[in-house]
């Protein structure tokens, strides 16, 4: 008896490739991205063509749009943006149609017909949220000025590009007034769905979320179907399963649960991507990927040096620093990897070819290689170009909001460190992954970020180690470890384990609360009275 | 393709949110949703409204297959022996003789009924060994607290699926022509060499320092390929299963990667159990009554032979019980054996095996409160093991300690000259008590009989550091003229106070 195959062995060529690849990438700064289109491309027609059609592998890159922009959509959140929004909002827009209408000139001018060339500028897109977003995190400078503008940029860039995707879906338009009245459908019915996934989530966070978040799966399945449902909804009403996606996710991304939401999908929607991206590599052969390598290269020269100076000139524009400026600018000279989701997604409806799909490729994975050193430089590149650039100094004063004392958890003890730290301390910040203690925190007034601190995005959010002190409350022995050896700053934690606080104390901690040794006081005081 | 699969994660939704104030296990509901959704699809594409298949069919077998492989996989990776616990060999020689009788006991009938080799190997199997999955929270939260059913309870699951692996390993390679003896020793090898390669890749995590995405990517790949790899070269999915998750046991890398994928295996196991709920049908009445046998057997009969060999082995009845109590589920590594061995048995056979899987995941979720009110007011008089327990012949005007923790084995200084009994339901503070000369048993401070047994009515005091309000409560309320030491609700305050003055003085000292 000759059992089935179970396991594609092409599924897992695939991933163990992208694994040693995003490894590599990891190591020499590139994002991961490009790490799963080569992935695609060695293993597929233009490589050594050893993974071919799998419906696995099909179904998996099926679903990764949707979570990618499902993912992209909680992490919107539109409270960071609302000081500079008005600023932000005319930097994007102007952006937007300035790049648009370059790439729109560079494609027709390299010989692309003129629907191909429309198309090929909707999808020359400058500025890939999730690469520059993670960059910026992992150099916490997502709160400094040019930080934020980047990805307030990048949100309503987003949201253009959800614009996008939607009339891609759509396939064949028959002229102009077509376009327009898809525009108003897609718009209106997009307006429709985001309207009742909005009401839809506060509804469902009083009714539901609260009572299942003590179980992380079941939270986790609740927002899962909450994506699926929206992704049915947006396909039945002819809109793209993408459009779904983002409005599913925008609208969790404005509740307190959503940092905790976002650590829950990431994992995921990272393992979803990886097969997306894998299998854009594995439709192209050498010929279309090659095809159009010379007007790629000419396209690249013209729009990212515009993408830098048109941004540059934008941000100053709206009365940002010389160095703010340029930082911004130097952010987002890279082509986004919805270039490539919008590309195949016109190709699978015929508007353009496999060709120029490779063309968005090329200008993807050249992009990526060096504007990646771009972010990672971008102060030592300012330093250089400062005398040149520089007309009237303005110091740009980061604004990133730090601190002074972090709490995570609000434990049973929290009636002891409270009050003492209110009393020390000006500006607390709590971390609670109880519902409930979120609600109290939020009715009392108190900062608070809804999330688990073992996720290290959580701890990235409250900047742990900028604060006077860091308190841990949580009494777990492998998370205070974690931190003890993380922060750079006071830690003070709380166990009941005495050799836990022994090592504690060992490894750094300033202080350890032992509720054990006071209540030890208070029973052998108990037992003297007796005695006597 | 989507919609089948989105349709069933939002119908599951409903149900998980429907029953939350019940408590019902998610599993069951997986499988639920899987049977309404393929049920309403049927009856719509009968009438005409819709066309094609819900899911594709290869896609399907992979769906369930994967999901099911991914939980077994990332049950492997959370295996931790701790061979130094006094439970340990007692443990395995229980696992051992209820496994090898439970399984003689099910397949021998199943034979005698005329059900043929591979159906009885499946059956035997669903009756042999129990399941990590019900009880794992509430099992690690006991054994942390150093209960000796929980460890007890710890341990047998391992051994359990130690053991169920290698038989189902053994049985499929012996059993398909495909594969032959030298391929299990082959299996065997690569076992033993993913055990010694997990150092190896865990210390070359701590050097390179890897980020989350590539954690996960290699767990995921690791296991994907390992398992396709194995089928590949004739060695069964099993086997790769096996080797990739021992890769990852007992490593700070395996804690990381469990992480890392706890998300993405969350939604691979409803997608595969969704998928099982729409393969399979309802078993004729004979295999109805099989199934109905089956969860008989594993929710009473199996227990009860471990209660048994428990009892033999000198543990009280108590702890046997509630040891018993945490073994009486289907294992998920029948549902994956099963899946592997498809093609030999018949879709009723294997519906059979869901439903009693499933059934039993129920009955073991609502067992647990359920056990304990049972044994207290029916079974709460008991002998205590001899060998754990040192007790003068008699026990008057003496001073009971109850829960021998840090802050009452400080005590016993202030109690020079007086008669001390400690009672301690943990077999590791037993044996400091015992180290320190006291008299001890090892008994719960929650049943009647222990205090019985330590003669409270006659005792001078009773200490306890308990935090727990029902049994600081249970100790208030016990009849004696004995002083009460307890930790009260009211004493917090005073606790907080000196907690304060502490941290104070911590946080102003720079």
């Amino acid at each position: 008896m000759v059992f089935s195959s179970l396991v594609p062995i092409e599924l897992g060529l695939l991933l163990f490739t992208a694994f040693i690849l995003a490894l590599v990438a990891s190591k020499t700064g590139q994002p991961t991205i490009m790490a799963y289109i080569v992935t695609g491309l060695i293993l597929g027609p233009v490589g050594f063509n050893l993974v071919g059609d799998s419906e696995l592998i099909d179904f998996i890159g099926e679903l990764g749009l949707p979570l990618l922009l499902f993912l992209v959509g909680l992490e919107m959140k539109f409270d960071a943006f609302r000081s500079i929004f008005s600023q932000v909002g005319k930097i994007a827009m102007g952006q937007i149609i300035s790049q648009q209408s370059l790439a729109f000139l560079v494609a027709y001018s390299l010989g692309f017909g003129l629907l191909e060339s429309f198309i090929l500028s909707l999808c020359t897109i400058f500025g890939a949220t999730p690469i520059v977003v993670k960059m910026l995190t992992d150099k916490k400078e997502t709160s400094t000025t040019a930080g934020r503008i980047d990805i307030g940029t990048l949100i309503i860039q987003d949201i253009f590009l959800v614009v996008v995707l939607a009339f891609l879906a759509v396939g064949s338009v028959s002229g102009p007034g077509d376009v327009l009245t898809t525009l108003v459908r897609i718009i209106g019915l997009s307006a429709l769905i985001a309207i009742l996934s909005y009401f839809g989530a506060k509804i469902i966070e009083k009714e539901i979320l609260g009572d299942l978040s003590g179980n992380k799966h079941a939270f986790f399945i609740q927002t899962v179907a909450w994506l699926f449902f929206f992704v049915l909804l947006s396909d039945y009403l002819g809109l793209s399963k993408e459009i779904g996606g983002f409005l599913a996710g925008l609208s969790l991304g404005q509740l307190p649960y959503s940092i905790e939401l976002t650590e829950k999908v990431r994992p995921l929607t990272n393992f979803f991507i990886a097969i997306f991206f894998a299998g854009i590599g594995l439709t192209l052969d050498a010929n279309q990927l090659f095809i159009y390598w010379k007007e790629a290269l000419i396209a690249i020269a013209i729009l990212s040096s515009s993408a830098f100076l048109v941004l540059y000139g934008l941000i100053k524009w709206q009365g940002f620093s010389t160095e703010t400026s340029f930082k911004g600018a130097i952010n987002l000279t890279m082509v986004s990897e919805f270039s490539l989701v919008a590309g195949a997604l016109a190709m699978q409806n015929g508007l353009i070819t496999a060709g120029m799909l490779g063309y968005l490729t090329l200008m993807k994975l050249i992009t990526n290689g060096y504007a990646t050193y771009l972010i990672q430089y971008n102060d030592k590149i300012y330093q250089k170009f400062k005398k040149i650039i520089k007309q009237n100094e303005d110091a740009d004063e980061a604004e990133k909001h730090d601190f002074d004392a972090v709490i995570l958890g609000n434990s049973r003890l929290d009636e002891v460190i409270r009050p003492i730290v209110d009393s020390i301390y000006e500006d607390v910040v709590f971390v609670e992954y109880d519902p409930h203690e979120m609600r109290k925190l939020e009715s009392e007034g108190e900062n608070f970020v809804f999330g688990d601190p073992r996720h290290p995005h959580i701890r990235e959010e409250v900047s742990m180690n900028s604060a006077n002190v860091v308190i841990s409350l949580e009494e777990d022995f492998d998370l205070d470890l974690l931190l003890v050896e993380e922060l750079e700053t006071k830690f003070v934690a709380v166990t009941e384990d005495r050799s836990e606080a022994e090592m504690l104390k060992d490894k750094g901690a300033h202080h350890v609360i032992i509720e054990d040794y006071a209540k030890e006081e208070i029973l052998k005081e108990k037992l003297e009275e007796v005695l006597k | 393709m989507i919609l089948g699969i989105a349709t069933a994660f939002i119908v599951s939704a409903v149900l998980i949110a429907v029953t939350r104030k019940l408590d019902v296990p998610e599993i069951p509901l997986y499988i639920l949703s899987g049977i309404l959704v393929s049920f309403v699809y049927n009856y719509f594409d009968a009438e005409g409204f819709l066309g094609g298949e819900l899911y594709g069919e290869g896609l399907l077998e992979q769906f369930v297959f994967v999901g099911m492989a991914f939980l077994v996989f990332f049950s492997i990776t959370k295996f931790v022996i701790d061979n130094g616990r006094e439970t340990a060999l007692d443990s395995f020689k229980a696992s051992i003789w209820v496994t090898l009788i439970s399984f003689t006991l099910v397949a021998g009938l199943a034979g005698y009924m005329e059900y043929g080799l591979v159906e009885s190997f499946v059956f035997g199997f669903a009756g042999a060994f129990g399941s990590s999955l019900v009880n794992v929270g509430l099992v690690r939260e006991e054994a942390r607290e150093n209960h000796i059913y929980g460890w007890l309870i710890e341990d047998i699951n391992f051994y359990q699926d130690l053991l169920a692996l290698l038989l189902a390993l053994a049985f499929i390679n012996f059993y398909t022509g495909s594969t032959n003896f030298y391929s299990l020793f082959i299996a065997l090898g690569l076992i033993l060499i993913a055990l010694a390669l997990r150092k190896i890749l865990n210390t070359l995590f701590k050097r390179y320092d890897f980020e989350e995405e590539i954690i996960m990517l290699l767990g995921i790949s690791t296991f994907v390929f390992i398992t396709a790899l194995s089928e590949t070269l004739g060695l069964t999915a099993l086997t790769g299963v096996l080797v990739s998750g021992l890769l990852f046991i007992n490593t700070e890398l395996g804690f990381e990667v469990r992480e890392r994928l706890s998300s993405i295996k969350d939604f691979f196991i409803a997608l595969a159990f969704f998928s099982i709920g729409t393969i399979i049908k309802i078993p004729s009445n004979q295999l109805l009554l099989v199934a109905t046998a089956l969860v008989i057997f594993v929710t009473i009969i199996r227990p009860l032979l471990l209660l048994t060999f428990l009892s033999v082995q000198g543990y009280d009845l108590r702890t046997s019980y509630l040891a018993a109590l945490g073994n009486n589920e289907i294992s998920e590594i029948t549902v994956l054996t099963t899946i592997i061995l498809l093609p030999l048995i018949t879709n009723e056979i294997f519906s059979t095996i869901i439903l009693a899987f499933a059934t039993s995941i129920i009955i073991a979720n609502f067992s647990e409160n359920i056990g304990k009110q049972i044994f207290e007011s029916k079974l709460s008089d008991y002998e205590f093991d001899p060998e754990k327990q040192s007790r003068p012949s008699e026990l008057t005007n003496h001073y009971i300690i109850a829960g021998f923790d840090d802050k009452t084995q400080q005590i016993t200084n202030q109690l020079e000259n007086e008669t001390i009994i400690v009672i301690d339901y943990s077999l590791e503070r037993i044996k400091e008590a015992e180290k320190q000369q006291l008299y001890h048993v090892l008994g719960d401070i929650n049943s009647k009989q222990t205090w019985n047994h330590v003669n409270f009515k006659e005792a001078k005091a009773i200490i306890s550091a308990a935090s727990n309000p029902q049994t600081i409560q249970k100790i208030k309320k016990l009849d004696t003229k004995a002083k009460k030491i307890l930790l009260e609700e009211k004493d917090q305050d005073k606790v907080n106070k000196r907690l304060a003055e502490k941290l104070k003085q911590a946080l102003k000292n720079e």
